[in-house]
């Protein structure tokens, strides 16, 4: 009996998944070559929730989902997926693939980094800019490249 | 139909040659400020509509009939018909402020009448009935004023 209990295989300890959210909203600037020039303007307006799902065992890597909503002119739908690397507890940089889906297409590549401001803890401010190129889809102008530069503020939480 | 405004693009490449980054940044900075262009993306125009150099156009159309701010042109084209023998008179206008056109033409002793266009979209129409005789066509007589 004793053998038994001594050859027990202990119990592992369980990887446990961390997950956040966040729910932000952002803007700044558009810009793409419309076959007159650079031409800029300001980036629609977009709600933004995203999630951010790693392990305990590999604390500062991450995978991350952002979905997004542009709110101004016409309403279109995008997603965000990517890697995420904490560099501090409170900064983490993004890197990853975005496209708008509907009414009309967007591809292409971004880079971001957010910032936390704790409010407690599970609780956070974020504060995050990212940098965006499509160059591919089919809402660009002509066959030019479409470029985002956003600033952006949220609520990020633990679950 | 999104309102056309002059193409005001910020380029990069007519920034002065020899000006210190700090000028160009600054340039850079008004220039979005007051010349924020009018489309970047095809949704930026509505459904009918695709950007095309800093402007909605028609898809498939050329920015001389794009209907923005090319209703003289649209005028002046869908008077032509006017040209026909008879009394013809035939006018244009324009809900964008472009030109607006206005033709006249009288001549031999048939009554003609008027020929209207009207501009929306780039489209133009117009209905034009000329009888008999002979007479200065419209096109001619045409007096285009505006943009």
């Amino acid at each position: 009996m004793v053998l038994v209990v001594v050859c027990l295989p202990a119990t592992a300890r369980a990887q446990s998944w961390v997950s956040d959210v966040q729910l932000g909203l952002a803007s700044g600037i558009e810009g793409a070559d419309t076959g007159h020039g650079v031409a800029w303007q300001r980036a629609r307006l977009r709600l933004i929730v995203g999630l951010d799902l790693g392990n305990d065992e590999t604390g500062s890597e991450a995978y991350g989902v952002r979905s997004f909503v542009e709110l101004e002119r016409s309403l279109s739908v995008g997603a965000e997926v990517g890697y995420v690397r904490w560099v501090i507890p409170e900064l983490s940089l993004f890197f990853g693939g975005v496209a708008v889906l509907a009414p009309r297409t967007l591809f292409g590549g971004t880079v971001a980094a957010n910032y936390v401001f704790p409010l407690g803890k599970r609780l956070g401010l974020a504060v995050f800019s990212s940098f965006s190129v499509l160059p591919l889809g089919s809402d660009r102008p002509g066959s030019g490249v479409v470029v985002w530069g956003l600033l952006g503020v949220g609520i990020r939480g633990r679950l | 139909m999104r309102a056309s405004r002059s193409a005001c693009v910020f380029r990069g490449a007519n920034l002065p040659a020899r000006a210190p980054r700090r000028c160009s940044l600054l340039l850079g900075a008004l220039a979005l400020a007051g010349c924020a262009a009018n489309c970047l993306r095809d949704s930026d125009c509505d459904d009918a509509h695709v950007c095309r150099h800093d402007r909605c156009e028609l898809p498939g159309s050329s920015a001389s009939d794009s209907g923005l701010g090319n209703a003289g042109e649209a005028g002046a084209a869908a008077l032509g018909p006017s040209t026909s023998s008879g009394g013809a008179a035939g006018s244009a206008s324009t809900p964008n402020g472009g030109a607006a056109g206005s033709a006249s033409g009288a001549g031999g002793s048939a009554s003609g009448a008027g020929g209207s266009a009207s501009d929306a979209g780039g489209s133009a129409s117009v209905t034009d009935t000329a009888s008999g005789g002979s007479a200065t066509g419209g096109r001619e007589n045409l007096d285009a004023s505006g943009d």
